[in-house]
C-alpha cells in the first residue's frame, strides 16, 4: 500500500509540475504541497523500514501539510481579515507543533494527535468559509470547471476523514478487539480519493478560467 | 461470541460508520453545487434585468436630450429668427413709399417672402416645442401638421380619425407626434413618396397611430446601410411608452408604420417625470 501511494505521490507531483506554468498561484502552492508529500512519503517508507514506525513523519507532515493548505487558501480569500487571519493562524500552528513536538507529544514515541486535530479542524473551517464565499459571489462558469470547487471538496473530505479515523483509532484501541487493518484501509482510501480530487484540481485550473471571488464588492 | 464474530461485528459497525460519513459528506456536496447554481441563475437574472433597465434610461435620457434641444431649437426660432424677419419687412415697408412702381413691386413679392417664411418658421416652431401638444392634443397637433406640410406641396396627405378620442397622457401624446415627425421626416427625405395617409384609431383598450405612404419602400438590407438608426428609435420610443411598433415594407411597395399601444398598460415613462419643459 505504501508503495502504491509513492506511486500516486510521484505522478501527481509530475502532474503538477508539468501544468505548473498555466496555473494560478494557488494551485502553483499546491503543486509544491505535492512535492511535498512525495518526499514525505519515501521518508516514511524509509523510517518504516529501518524503525518500524513513523512517528517523526508525522511530526514533519502534519504542520507541512497546515502551512502549504494555509498558504493555498491565503491566496484563495480576497478578505484582508480573512488573509491575516489564515497568516497568523499558520504561524501559531508550527509554533504549538515544535512546542508539542519536543515538549508534549514527544517525536521519540508518540504522533501528534493534538496537532492533528487541530490542524483538521482549522482546515475544515477553512473549506467550510471558502464554499460560503463561493456561494455569495458565484462565478459565472459551471461549478465543475471550477478547480476551487475539487480542491475545497478534497479538503474538506480528507481532513473530516481522518479526524474520525484519529477519533476511531483511540476509541478502537480502548473497546474494541479488531483487525487494525480495517482501520488501514479506510485511511488509505481517503488518502487515494484526497489525491484524485487533487489531481482534477489541478487539471481544471487555468490561468484563463481562473474566477475566485470576481464579484465586484469582494475587494477587501 | 467469539473473538471472530465480535471482530466481525465490530467491523460491520466501523463499515456503516464510514458509509453514514461519506454519505453526510457527499450529501453536503451535492447540496452546495445545487445551492451554487441556483445562485449563478439568479445572478445571471438580476444582471439581465439591470443591464435592460440601465439600457431603457439611457434610452429615456436620449430622448429627454433631443426633446430639450428641439425645445431650444423652437425658442431660438421663435425668439430671434421670426423677430429679426419681423424687422426686415418692417424695414421694406419703409422702404415701398419712396421707390418707383418697378422697384414696389419688386419690394412687395419681398415682403410677400419674408412674410410666408415668418409663418412658417412660427409653425417650424410650434411643431418642434411641446407646448402644443400639451395644450391642443396629439390629434389636433397633428392635423396642424398635416394642414402646413400640405401647403407646403411637398406631399399630399390624409388624416382619418376612427373611435370616439380621449387623452393618452401628455408624455405619451409627445411621444406619439415625435415618433410621427420622424416617420415623415423619412418619407419626405428618403421615400420620394406623393401620397400620405396617417390614421388615429381609438378603442377604449387600444390605440393605433398608422402612418403609410406609396413611396420607394425599402428592404432589410437598405436598413442596415441608411435607415438602421431612424428605425429603432420609432421601436425604443414606442416600448417606452408601453407600446410597440411595426414597420413593413418591401422596395416599390412603401413603407406603412403602426404604433400599437394599451392606454391601460403601465410605461416607462409618466406623466410629471422627468421630463421638463425648458423653456418655462
Amino acid at each position: 500500500m505504501l508503495l502504491l501511494l509513492i506511486v500516486a505521490t510521484l505522478i501527481l507531483a509530475i502532474v503538477g509540475k508539468l501544468c505548473y506554468k498555466r496555473l494560478t498561484m494557488p494551485f502553483k502552492v499546491l503543486s509544491w504541497y505535492l512535492i511535498f508529500e512525495l518526499f514525505i512519503t519515501l521518508f516514511d517508507k524509509w523510517e518504516i523500514d529501518n524503525y518500524k514506525t513513523n512517528v517523526i513523519q508525522h511530526h514533519i507532515e502534519v504542520p507541512g501539510t497546515y502551512i502549504f493548505f494555509g498558504l493555498i487558501y491565503h491566496f484563495l480569500f480576497k478578505n484582508k481579515y480573512i488573509k491575516i487571519s489564515i497568516l497568523t493562524s499558520i504561524v501559531l500552528v508550527t509554533v504549538l507543533s515544535v512546542i508539542n513536538t519536543f515538549f508534549i507529544q514527544k517525536y521519540t514515541s508518540l504522533f501528534p494527535t493534538y496537532i492533528m486535530v487541530l490542524t483538521e479542524v482549522l482546515c475544515v473551517i477553512l473549506a467550510v468559509m471558502l464554499f460560503n464565499k463561493m456561494l455569495l459571489y458565484p462565478a459565472e462558469v459551471n461549478i465543475i470547471r471550477q478547480s476551487v470547487f475539487w480542491f475545497n471538496t478534497a479538503v474538506i473530505i480528507y481532513n473530516s476523514s481522518l479526524f474520525l479515523a484519529s477519533a476511531l483509532g483511540n476509541y478502537l484501541a480502548g473497546h474494541m478487539k479488531m483487525n487494525y487493518y480495517v482501520l488501514a484501509y479506510f485511511w488509505y482510501g481517503t488518502i487515494f480519493l484526497f489525491y484524485t480530487l487533487l489531481l482534477i484540481a489541478i487539471l481544471k485550473d487555468q490561468k484563463e478560467i481562473a474566477i475566485v471571488n470576481v464579484h465586484p464588492g469582494n475587494t477587501k | 461470541m467469539s473473538i471472530l464474530e465480535i471482530q466481525n461485528e465490530n467491523i460491520g459497525q466501523l463499515v456503516a460508520l464510514t458509509g453514514i460519513l461519506f454519505a453526510l459528506l457527499a450529501g453536503f456536496i451535492a447540496y452546495f453545487v445545487i445551492l451554487y447554481r441556483n445562485k449563478q441563475q439568479k445572478n445571471l437574472r438580476e444582471r439581465e434585468q439591470l443591464e435592460a433597465s440601465f439600457r431603457q434610461e439611457v434610452l429615456k435620457t436620449q430622448i429627454e436630450v433631443q426633446d430639450q434641444t428641439l425645445n431650444y431649437i423652437s425658442t431660438e426660432i421663435h425668439d430671434n429668427i421670426t423677430q429679426v424677419l419681423s424687422f426686415v419687412k418692417l424695414s421694406l415697408a419703409g422702404l415701398v413709399s419712396s421707390a418707383d412702381a418697378e422697384k414696389k413691386a419688386k419690394i412687395t413679392e419681398v415682403r410677400e417672402l419674408v412674410a410666408q417664411t415668418i409663418t412658417d418658421l412660427r409653425d417650424l416652431s410650434k411643431s418642434l416645442s411641446f407646448e402644443q401638444i400639451s395644450s391642443l392634443g396629439l390629434a389636433k397637433t397633428i392635423e396642424r401638421e398635416v394642414e402646413r406640410i400640405n401647403k407646403s406641396g411637398l406631399l399630399e396627405v390624409r388624416l382619418d380619425r376612427e373611435g370616439k378620442e380621449y387623452p393618452l397622457g401628455q408624455q405619451r401624446e409627445l411621444v406619439l407626434f415625435r415618433i410621427f415627425q420622424e416617420t415623415l421626416n423619412n418619407t419626405l427625405k428618403h421615400a420620394g413618396a406623393k401620397h400620405m395617409k396617417i390614421v388615429l384609431h381609438y378603442q377604449a383598450d387600444l390605440f393605433n397611430l398608422t402612418v403609410e405612404d406609396d413611396g420607394a419602400g425599402f428592404s432589410a438590407g437598405m436598413i442596415a446601410q441608411k435607415h438602421g438608426s431612424g428605425l429603432k428609435n420609432i421601436e425604443n420610443r414606442a416600448s417606452l411608452i408601453g407600446g410597440s411598433a411595426s414597420i413593413v415594407s418591401s422596395p416599390h411597395k412603401g413603407c406603412c408604420t403602426k404604433i400599437t399601444l394599451n392606454p391601460q398598460k403601465p410605461q416607462l415613462y409618466t406623466d410629471g417625470g422627468t421630463h421638463q419643459n425648458s423653456s418655462s
